[in-house]
């Protein structure tokens, strides 16, 4: 319904906005050139005070037709400073550009307004869409790693409309959510919208690291703040049509690689200590028994080359009066996972008009619609059923029928539980649809010279509806007795409306006082209301697998719903002044209250200051020709975070504790969660010291930022002891934790004839540090986070090799009774004969070391190139878990590194442990299971050539490019079997794969 | 034009200053109730104890694997460690077990619902004087039953007795006697206010003789014979309880709420998760299932239940070997599947696992989607038989104990016990009855526990009972389950050094 009205007004604008354009006479020429005498291809010339334009051609050439009273001429060209030529009675130009060499001239997106590079005091880097908008890639968010400094991005998995990354700005700052705030066009929105937006919407992107450029987003910006701008349509723009295509094929980056049958034999014999029937191994490898002793290689049964495809279309025009962006996006992706797919509608319409001198007004209009579906069983269950199936069942047998159990052949292999990986991505759905609408108005009146009011009000709603299907069936064994069955047709119908509502209010003025003294000042009120509601019912067995209604199930329907608030209120305000261009001073100040709180400490202060120091501007480094800046920066500031769930202070009690007394079902009551009424507002510190540099008119800039970023009263549930019963902690203000780091950013630029070249890199890197908890250990699993390490550290036993001898055995140190030649040893820590809790220290952790990211373009004549690399060092994975396991779970499958690797008497220096089915020591966490993830990856590469205008200017074609490109092509790593990039807390080996993707693209601009 | 964007704008500022009004702060959680306004009624009460009661339906306690923990007897072993019970049989366990832990977890959040509701109940004002009292005392005997558990597992553990805060103050571990002295001391205060009978509309809900049954079992483990055959004969002499009639289908869900049944957690099917996991169907339409996959019914044990004369299978007369199932005591049928050839069509039967339970299983083949079966924490033989015992270990073999035992076996039709035993032989033959009585009911670990056999029967096996292979039980460790690791690290009361001996 919502597209069906999309496209109609979509439409409808197509139609309308010519009729803005008017002709009229007079035919104007030239060339324009660089000052090495270059021809410039693509400036675009424009008659001031019109719409007119136009842009040169591969010679630098163009033509113009202007109206009789047409004054001047517009000469703008990206990197060169635009020039302004009356027309007079002239009819041919040739014009010289001159390259821009104050790129920090440009104007920088900031929270709640814009700011000159130039004057900017805190630690801001951004990114032009364009750069990327043709990586083959569904997801925003993930096209952005590696291209900005202290913004850490990780994709676990390829999943069609499951793909979400892991984000990091500077470290991870908090135990709780560490994900930063999103602001799209002013709206405080969120990562699920940003990674849903198309490249060819988004104008750019600004991400604030520093207490100076963040605070002013107070209670909600601890974790940094992402600023996303939209295109937005230009007065006096010609009418542009983008039409951009892409079509991808996708596979698996990497997957892991297994033992084959008669080795899965071995080893599970050896893990039993078991002996295989004579002759059972030479049957296996005979293959002559494909029903019961089959070779299958489930891995390649289930992944597949999978293709994805894009399409966008946007136009982008205006009168003087009347400026749009309307744009329109569809994606189709099948995953790389059988039975997995997904697509995703995009629409955006951003309009404003000129409604008198000084009062601008538009409506923006954006949002999306996806789909995604995968089968009843999730993916991470079928990546365990991979890793867990033996090569032994055939995919079907000889009969046609599915392979759906493990013929015993020996004593103690009876295996019950296996489950045809390739059957269950057949069976069944999990269908999820979301549609998301995003309606802006906004208007913005300037009330005196310098003094503007901006009004905005922002209404988002999602609505993400949920199928979850499994049907009855039944599939019956070699035997054909019914052995996979399920005679209960389940059906979960789920749906969540999401609203936000968000309203600002806000003043800017700007004023210079006796020439030398820069004033701006904004003041401002925000309201934002939110509000999700879920509901889902489930119902059972229904008339026919193709019959499902919920009305129509036959039994055990039931129902759950629950009800999501929150509230924020705000003031904020900001004052920048600048002395000569020279000194520059910046305050922010945001007041927050949020209903998260308790009403006696509902309210909080996020202040923050910075200075800078533009010292080329100071007449001692006028004569220094190849330093173009040299600005020293310093800020200060206090942010806070409000993530910590919606009803924490005040205890509540859960009534769903039912119980029938008789006949009677009753309410019960229970605590879930322990109320903490003290709870106060979690506060970071950040403190930043920053070098922007620029050398030889430009050509090289690099920025480097230093900061120390303390979070105290993190608020965080402090696990309880068990005697506490079966509770969540209260959320209490007990941790602090300190992320020390450094971002750098260099980026380099050059023309060799017509080689234009660019090169780009930066570099993160941090220490983190629990300061403080209480004095106390939160351990869970295999992690800990305890004052004076990293969050989430690993923790467990020190690895020492293995016992290797019967004389070694005898001596060590174990942990019980259950320890043979052959296993793990372990470092006994406290010297007292025995390995337990005792013996657990800290064994490092997840978050690397550096990440950093590169990349190249290469332009030469018609001829494009981008490489773009990534990449970590000092990370480290808790590597057990499927596939990886001696031997210690009867139905696992093991690495093809375990036949060869494992410990046997026959193998006494193997690296690996001896098979071995019970004892703790296998399953212990320790030092054993790290294993070094570090990576470089080309993460894109693009090759494109763009066809001269003068072919494609016959078929009115204003550009044509077609292109290449690639996703995660190379990898260089150590770790074997599993994607080094993955999710910091993954230990499990189980996530659906990454994606290595090859494409073929069009661009096309009319 | 102009206007309209005036207006637009004045729509916006006004908007912008209602909303400075602080109700809009005021966001009340909607899915739950705050405890302001809560505890005002007398329903209020009734909800908080309802939720005690709920506690008791934790799949690690009654809902599934309360009677798990018979397969650390004579009457089952474990065949894999899924549930972590195999892990006990092995010696193996360690602080970080989950069975450790989740069984601790569960019985500590009965406790901290029953002081919650104590105290909370305790200082209502809207509520007559029985009810509360009624309540308080319900509290006692929940806050009494986890802790006769949890001491029989782990020996000294923290003693709570007020209702849980936000803080996490943490409490060290209180002796066995000292935790017995203040329940049975709470229980005896307590008992009187709880209804001798309840209407059929509270069916499920406590009698005074479940309470008074709770203290028998800690005088009993107490080793107090006296005062338990004094608090057993409460029960008896009260004449509100018989036996069954019929042993088999008193274990399915015609048995509910029967005159046998002192206390038992009631469970629904039906869509409101009321559903337990213990039972089981048994649905010959399916492809057959081995009830309590896990567990292996030790064959010992099926042969240790005699034959109908009264003998054991070797010396029976009526007993014959060509068919073995025929002419025994009715409790082994109803407690084992067998390879009968009736039996065969309705169970999955592995040269492993010979026999599986059949207590608490139904033949059906309807869904459930989860069980309709209540469990029968307290009943009325387990009492005759408790009565016995401590009558025995008090005075001796007199006719008390042979009646008590007369009931209950005459209700499976088995002869009398041969008149004349002496006290030993008298303790024998009522721990063997019991293993016959109360098998697959979660009880016989508990027993053998506080008789401390648990180390013979792991080391040895029981007398006439192979030692079961994979059983290990090391001296001054296993005696008792090792204390959570979590409570270690995370209670600001306890030290590394508090765990329990050897872990």
């Amino acid at each position: 319904m919502t597209k069906n009205l999309f496209k109609k007004s979509f439409i409808l604008f197509i139609f309308i906005c010519p009729f803005l354009l008017m002709a009229q006479q007079k035919n104007l020429n030239g060339t324009v050139k660089d000052n090495s005498g270059e021809a410039l291809v693509g400036v675009s010339i424009t008659v001031k005070g019109t719409q007119r334009g136009t842009t040169t051609d591969a010679n630098g050439k163009f033509q113009i037709s202007v109206g009789q009273n047409a004054k001047s001429l517009v000469f703008s060209f990206v990197g060169f400073t635009n020039q302004e030529i009356p027309i007079g009675s002239t009819k041919i130009f040739d014009v010289v550009l001159l390259e821009d060499d104050n790129a920090l001239s440009e104007v920088v997106v900031v929270g709640y307004g814009t700011q000159k590079k130039a004057n900017l005091t805190g630690a801001v880097s951004t990114l032009q869409t364009k750069d990327i908008e043709n990586f083959p890639q569904s997801n925003l968010l993930n096209m952005l790693q590696g291209q900005m400094s202290g913004l850490t991005i990780t994709q676990p998995s390829a999943q069609p409309g499951n793909d979400q990354p892991e984000v990091l700005v500077r470290g991870v700052g908090t135990i709780g959510n560490t994900s930063p705030l999103v602001v799209i066009d002013g709206f405080q929105s969120n990562l699920t919208q940003l990674s849903n937006l198309t490249p060819n919407e988004v104008e750019s992107i600004t991400l604030l690291k520093d207490a100076a450029s963040a605070a002013i987003y107070g209670s909600r910006s601890a974790n940094g703040v992402i600023l996303v701008t939209t295109k937005k349509g230009e007065k006096g723009d010609k009418m542009v049509v983008n039409f951009d295509n892409f079509y991808g094929i996708q596979r698996a980056t990497i997957l892991p690689e297994y033992v084959n049958s008669a080795q899965w034999l071995e080893l599970d014999a050896d893990a039993i200590n078991g002996t295989l029937p004579t002759g059972l191994l030479d049957r296996v490898n005979s293959g002559l028994y494909p029903d019961s002793l089959s070779n299958t290689v489930w891995a390649n049964e289930v992944f597949r080359d999978a293709p994805i495809r894009n399409h966008n279309i946007s136009i982008r025009g205006g009168s003087n009066k009347l400026v749009f962006q309307a744009s329109l996006g569809y994606q189709q992706q099948d995953g790389i996972m059988k039975g997995t797919n997904g697509d995703r509608t995009n629409f955006r319409l951003n309009t404003r008009a000129e409604v008198s001198k000084r009062v601008s007004a538009g409506l923006n209009i954006w949002g999306f619609n996806r789909f995604s579906h995968e089968p009843f069983t999730d993916v991470n269950s079928i990546m365990n059923r991979i890793a867990q199936s033996s090569g032994l069942v055939p995919v079907r047998y000889s009969n046609g029928n599915w392979g759906v159990r493990y013929e015993a052949i020996y004593n103690n292999a009876i295996w019950n539980n296996f489950r045809n990986p390739l059957l269950l991505t057949t069976i069944g759905r999990n269908d999820n649809k979301s549609l998301n609408l995003n309606v802006q108005g906004f208007a913005i009146i300037e009330l005196a010279k310098g003094l503007t009011f901006s009004s905005i009000t922002t209404a988002s709603r999602t609505n993400a509806n949920g199928n979850l299907f499994n049907p009855t069936y039944e599939y019956t064994d070699l035997q054909g007795r019914p052995f996979f069955v399920n005679r209960r047709a389940y059906l979960r119908e789920s749906n969540t409306v999401t609203d936000q509502t968000q309203l600002q209010n806000y003043l800017t003025y700007t004023k210079t006082f006796n020439k030398f003294h820069d004033v701006t000042l904004l003041a401002g009120h925000e309201f934002i209301n939110f509000k999700s509601k879920f509901f889902r019912v489930d119902g059972f067995d229904f008339p026919s697998n193709d019959v499902v209604q919920m009305d129509r199930a036959l039994s055990d329907i039931s129902t759950e719903g629950n009800t999501n608030e929150w509230a924020l209120q705000s003031f904020f305000g900001r004052a920048n002044y600048a002395f000569k261009n020279k000194y520059l001073f910046e305050a922010n100040l945001r007041v927050d209250g949020s209903s998260r709180f308790p009403d006696t400490d509902r309210y909080a202060f996020f202040p923050s200051f910075s200075v800078g120091w533009n010292i080329t501007n100071e007449a001692f480094l006028k004569e220094v020709s190849w330093l173009s800046t040299l600005k020293l920066r310093a800020s200060w500031g206090k942010l806070g975070n409000d993530n910590i769930g919606n009803y924490t202070a005040i205890q509540t009690y859960n009534l769903e504790n039912n119980y029938y007394f008789g006949n009677v079902l009753n309410f019960g009551a229970g605590i879930s969660n322990l109320a903490n009424p003290e709870i106060r507002w979690e506060t970071t510190t950040i403190q930043n010291i920053g070098l922007d540099m620029a050398f030889l008119k430009n050509k090289i800039t690099a920025n480097i930022d230093l900061y120390d970023r303390l979070t105290d009263g993190i608020l965080y549930r402090l696990p309880l002891p068990p005697s506490m019963g079966n509770v969540n902690a209260p959320v209490q203000n007990i941790a602090s934790v300190r992320n020390r780091g450094l971002d750098l950013d260099v980026f380099y630029r050059t023309k060799i004839k017509k080689l234009n070249l660019t090169f780009g890199g930066n570099i993160s890197s941090f220490t983190n540090k629990v300061e403080k908890l209480n004095g106390q250990q939160a351990i869970s699993g295999r992690f800990i986070i305890t004052e004076g390490h990293p969050i989430n550290s690993y923790f467990g036993y020190v690895n020492d090799g293995l016992f290797r001898t019967e004389e070694e055995l005898k001596n060590g140190a174990k942990t019980g009774t259950s320890e043979v030649v052959g296993s793990l040893r372990f470092v006994d820590q406290d010297k007292n004969g025995v390995i337990n809790a005792l013996d657990r220290v800290v064994l490092g952790n997840s978050l690397p070391k550096f990440s950093y990211g590169f990349s190249t373009r290469l332009g030469y004549v018609g001829f494009d190139a981008t490489l773009n690399f990534i990449g970590v060092a000092g990370k480290n994975v808790y590597n057990y878990e499927n596939g990886n396991r001696p031997g210690n779970l009867a139905q696992m499958n093991y690495w093809s590194r375990w036949y060869e690797g494992r410990w046997t008497p026959d193998n006494p220096d193997a690296p690996l442990p001896a098979l071995k089915r019970q004892g703790p020591e296998n399953a212990a966490a320790s030092s054993f299971w790290i294993d070094n993830a570090d990576f470089l990856r080309l993460k894109n590469f693009e090759l494109g050539y763009t066809i001269p205008k003068k072919i494609t200017k016959k078929a009115s074609i204003e550009r044509l490019r077609v292109y290449i490109a690639g996703q995660n092509m190379l990898t260089f790593t150590k770790i074997v079997n599993v994607d080094p990039e993955r999710f910091s807390n993954d230990i499990s080996n189980n996530s659906y794969p990454q994606a290595r993707v090859m494409s073929f693209g069009i661009n096309t601009t009319f | 034009m102009n206007k309209i964007i005036k207006y637009i704008f004045l729509t916006f500022l006004t908007i912008g200053f209602l909303s400075c009004n602080d109700s809009y702060f005021e966001k009340v959680d909607p899915n739950n109730v705050a405890e302001e306004n809560f505890w005002k009624t007398e329903k209020d009460a009734v909800i908080g104890i309802t939720g005690v009661y709920s506690s008791l339906q934790n799949g690690t306690l009654y809902g599934n694997l309360y009677r798990e923990f018979d397969a650390l007897s004579e009457i089952a072993s474990m065949n894999n460690n899924a549930s972590g019970v195999r892990a006990f049989e092995t010696g193996e366990a360690l602080s970080n077990s989950p069975l450790a832990e989740n069984v601790w977890t569960a019985w500590y959040t009965t406790i901290n619902r029953a002081n919650l509701v104590a105290d909370k109940v305790s200082k209502m004002t809207n509520i007559s004087e029985p009810v509360r009292k009624r309540i308080i005392a319900e509290c006692s005997f929940f806050r009494g039953l986890s802790y006769l558990h949890l001491t029989s597992l782990y020996g000294a553990v923290p003693l709570l007795k007020d209702a849980p805060t936000s803080q996490n103050k943490g409490a060290v571990r209180t002796s066995v006697a000292d935790i017995y002295a203040f329940i049975i001391s709470d229980l005896n205060a307590n008992i009187p206010n709880l209804p001798l009978t309840v209407p059929a509309a509270e069916n499920g809900r406590l009698t005074q003789m479940a309470a008074q049954t709770l203290l028998g079992k800690f005088y009993l483990y107490q080793k107090n014979w006296q005062a338990a055959a004094g608090a057993f004969k409460k029960v008896i002499d009260s004449k509100l309880y018989s036996l069954y009639p019929d042993y088999t289908t008193y274990f399915t869900p015609v048995g509910e709420f029967s005159k046998e049944n002192l206390f038992e957690v009631v469970f629904q099917d039906g869509p409101f998760g009321e559903g337990e996991s213990f039972s089981f169907n048994l649905d010959s339409t399916l492809a057959l299932i081995t009830p309590l996959g896990g567990h292996v019914g030790i064959t010992d044990y099926a042969n240790s239940f005699l034959a109908t004369d009264g003998e054991t299978t070797a010396k029976s007369k009526v007993w014959k070997s060509a068919t073995p199932h025929q002419n025994r005591d009715p409790r082994y049928r109803a407690t084992l599947l067998t390879n009968d050839p009736a039996d065969l069509k309705i169970w999955r039967r592995v040269a492993a696992n010979p026999f599986a339970c059949r207590k608490y299983g139904r033949v059906t083949s309807q869904v459930f989607l989860g069980g309709p079966q209540n469990f029968y924490v307290f009943r009325y033989a387990d009492v005759l038989l408790m009565y016995a015992e401590a009558v025995n270990e008090a005075t001796g073999p007199n006719t008390e104990v042979y009646n008590s035992l007369k009931v209950v076996r005459d209700r499976v039709k088995m002869p009398n016990l041969v008149a004349g035993l002496s006290q030993t032989a008298m303790r024998d033959a009522i721990r063997t009855e019991r293993l016959w009585e109360l098998g697959f009911e979660g009880i016989r670990y508990y027993d053998l526990r506080r008789w401390g056999l648990l180390e013979t029967i792991f080391t040895k096996g029981a007398p006439g009972f192979a030692k079961v292979t994979q059983r290990k039980f090391t001296p001054n460790r296993d005696e008792f389950w090792p204390i959570p690791q979590r409570e270690i690290d995370n209670n600001p009361q306890l030290k590394p050094t508090d765990q329990n001996q050897g872990y």
